[in-house]
């Protein structure tokens, strides 16, 4: 497999099964930094484990998990976000009776107040804090367009609307690898072109991104590299173009 | 003017058991209402502060052929301020403490486990901390007869409604504290992401959240209120007894049931539920002599209570399963008052 330069996260072998299906199977493969990298394969490839594993939520049977030279395997997920990494939910996770606000704002990290001491004795600074936190969240609604809505429950949201939100409660983390699953099904055309927009713009600033996706026209047009996973592990891996002229893809997903 | 009397030291008595019964209920309310931690041993951390307190505020008893002996501490060692003896405020911090150290090791091994997995758990440790071992341990817990003569801080001898209505002043002075503190802390960035955990502890674990220290916070503060208030009913019942007299899981139950009435997440809810289960224990005690009863009624609406409790909830969770005051929207909350630059 091709590969250029150091990558930022690699995993080596990694298998996870739930009973008899190996969902995950001995796969290894490496992310580069500061890349868009799109994950495809058909439906239940492996691609969701895979990203639960990367983000802690499963610990592998076997393999390991490397971030930037260090491994992250068997970690729990709160210290895989602490050092960068982050995954956004297929099917979104909200916050149900939090504000579409509050679940911006409860994903900031390392918030003073989040200690019941500070919180107790209400230091000027955990609410000066606060007003920070406040002010990126509604920057980054205003960014997915969801600014409007900031005050309604995020149980009350579309789902087109609720994947918004699952987005940028992500990038109220500030990740360094962002691992994004579908983020872009359900959203309306004028929208995802935005999204990508913003996407393209955090590359640019050096973040990292690693998104599943099973729309073609953007697989192809906006990734940098494309990984194609079947029955469990990789199976190409390159530019856009040459995966999706390779001939194991086009079999499994003819069903081969 | 007898008569009044009568009544000041018995709706003042009254008072103070509803105020015993918020501080429970307002322990879980921060422990089920805001962060969905199904505790089902109540009695236990109930118990164990009151246990603890008492045997602060009692001399030791040994062992006699007649009755079993329990703890104490020699009360001539704790100095009086303003008439008061130090040791009931000995008494009620150590009784916090021991519950919430019981929490703190019962969480370690059930708090990783599921909603329904972690209620049973908390009731079988309950189970077993008040039946197996605070029964059984005679020289120590005064075994199955508990432990009696606790004093209350203010007493006035034969004036009784003198000393239950300053102890119900000392009651509901302790209740409005804990609420005002309670607010400031569940209206804080911690109450929200404490929200968060309780609405998806997965999601909150992958926005990077420490979920199961959070939600140790959350029971172990929770299980030392319930302790305190242990205390403030030893000092109540001027005693302490084993099941099946007190600390049984018919308490635990009242204490949800204050919660789900009340409005489970609104501290003001509770406050105004935990007049609901003593009020209905008080009236079908004292129904039988206000309307001149007759058999087989007289003797039977001591029961009503339950029956009534258990309309109320099938009612309330049929046409409003959020309890009389909802949770309030917005969680986090900038206090009137901040300290610090
Ligand atoms: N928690 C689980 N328990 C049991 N089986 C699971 C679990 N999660 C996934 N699987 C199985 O593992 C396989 C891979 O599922 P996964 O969700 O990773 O696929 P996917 O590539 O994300 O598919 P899709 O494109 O439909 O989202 C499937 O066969 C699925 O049924
Ligand atoms: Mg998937």
């Amino acid at each position: 497999m091709t590969s250029d330069g150091i990558p930022i996260l690699s995993t080596d072998g990694i298998t996870k099964a739930f009973g008899g299906i190996r969902a995950v199977d001995r796969c290894s493969l490496a992310i580069q930094p500061g890349k868009i990298t799109g994950l495809i394969g058909p439906n239940g490839a492996g691609k969701t484990t895979l990203f639960n594993l990367i983000a802690g939520l499963y610990a592998p049977d076997e393999g390991t998990i490397t971030l930037r030279g260090e491994r992250i395997d068997g970690r729990p997920p709160f210290e895989i976000v602490q050092k960068g990494v982050v995954k956004t939910f297929q099917i979104p996770r909200e916050f149900r009776n939090l504000t579409v606000l509050e679940n911006l704002m409860v994903a900031y990290p390392g918030h003073p107040g989040e200690r019941p001491l500070s919180a107790l004795i209400g230091w000027k600074r955990v609410w000066d804090r606060e007003e920070e936190v406040r002010k990126k969240a509604l920057d980054i609604l205003s960014l997915v367009e969801l600014d409007q809505l900031s005050d309604a429950n995020a149980s009350d949201l579309s789902g087109g609307q609720k994947k918004l939100l699952e987005l940028a409660r992500s990038l109220m983390v500030d990740p360094k690898v962002i691992l994004l699953d579908e983020p872009l099904a359900g959203v309306n055309p004028t929208l995802t072109g935005k999204l990508l927009g913003i996407i393209e713009g955090l590359r640019d600033r050096k973040s990292t991104f690693f998104m599943i996706e099973h729309d073609m026209d953007v697989v192809m047009n906006r990734c940098d590299r494309v990984i194609a996973m079947h029955q469990g592990r990789p199976i190409a891996e390159g530019a856009p173009e040459e995966v999706r002229h390779n001939e194991l893809v086009m079999e499994a997903y003819l069903g081969g | 003017m007898v008569e009044a009397v009568g009544i000041v030291a018995d709706v003042a008595s009254f008072g103070a058991l509803v105020g015993i019964f918020a501080m429970l209920a307002l322990a879980l309310n921060l422990q089920w209402g805001k962060t969905g931690l199904f505790n089902a041993g109540i009695a236990a951390f109930w118990g164990l502060g009151a246990y603890t307190a008492s045997m602060v505020v009692t001399n030791p008893v040994p062992t006699a052929l007649a009755r079993p002996g329990h703890w104490g501490i020699d009360q001539a060692a704790f100095p009086a301020v303003f008439g008061v003896s130090t040791s009931f405020t000995v008494a009620i911090i150590l009784a916090a403490i021991a519950a919430g150290v019981l929490a703190f090791f019962i969480a370690i091994p059930t708090m990783r486990l599921r909603a329904d997995y972690f209620a049973i758990a908390t009731l079988g440790f309950a189970e077993i901390v008040m039946n197996v071992f605070v029964k059984n341990l005679p020289g120590i817990t005064g075994g199955v007869e508990g432990i009696g003569g606790v004093p209350q801080p203010f007493e006035f001898g034969a004036e009784g409604w003198k000393t239950n209505l300053s102890y119900f002043l000392l009651v509901a002075s302790v209740v409005v504290v804990l609420f005002f503190l309670l607010e400031r802390l569940v209206r804080s960035p911690w109450g929200r992401v404490l929200q968060a955990v309780r609405e998806d502890e997965d999601a909150a674990q992958a926005l990077g959240k420490d979920t199961f220290s959070l939600k140790l916070q959350s029971f172990v503060l929770g299980a030392g209120i319930m302790g305190l208030s242990g205390a403030f009913f030893a000092f109540w019942l001027r005693g302490v007894s084993p099941p099946p007299n007190s600390f049984t899981a018919a308490d635990t139950f009242a204490v949800w049931v204050i919660v789900i009435i009340g409005g489970s997440g609104n501290n003001r809810g509770v406050l105004a539920g935990a007049f609901v289960v003593p009020f209905l224990e008080y009236f079908s005690v004292r129904a039988k002599s206000w309307f001149d009863l007759q058999e087989p009624l007289a003797s039977q609406i001591f029961y009503f209570r339950l029956i009534a409790i258990g309309v109320v909830l099938i009612l309330l969770i049929m046409w409003r399963p959020q309890g009389i005051f909802p949770e309030p929207k917005h969680v986090a909350k900038r206090p009137r008052w901040v300290i610090g630059r």
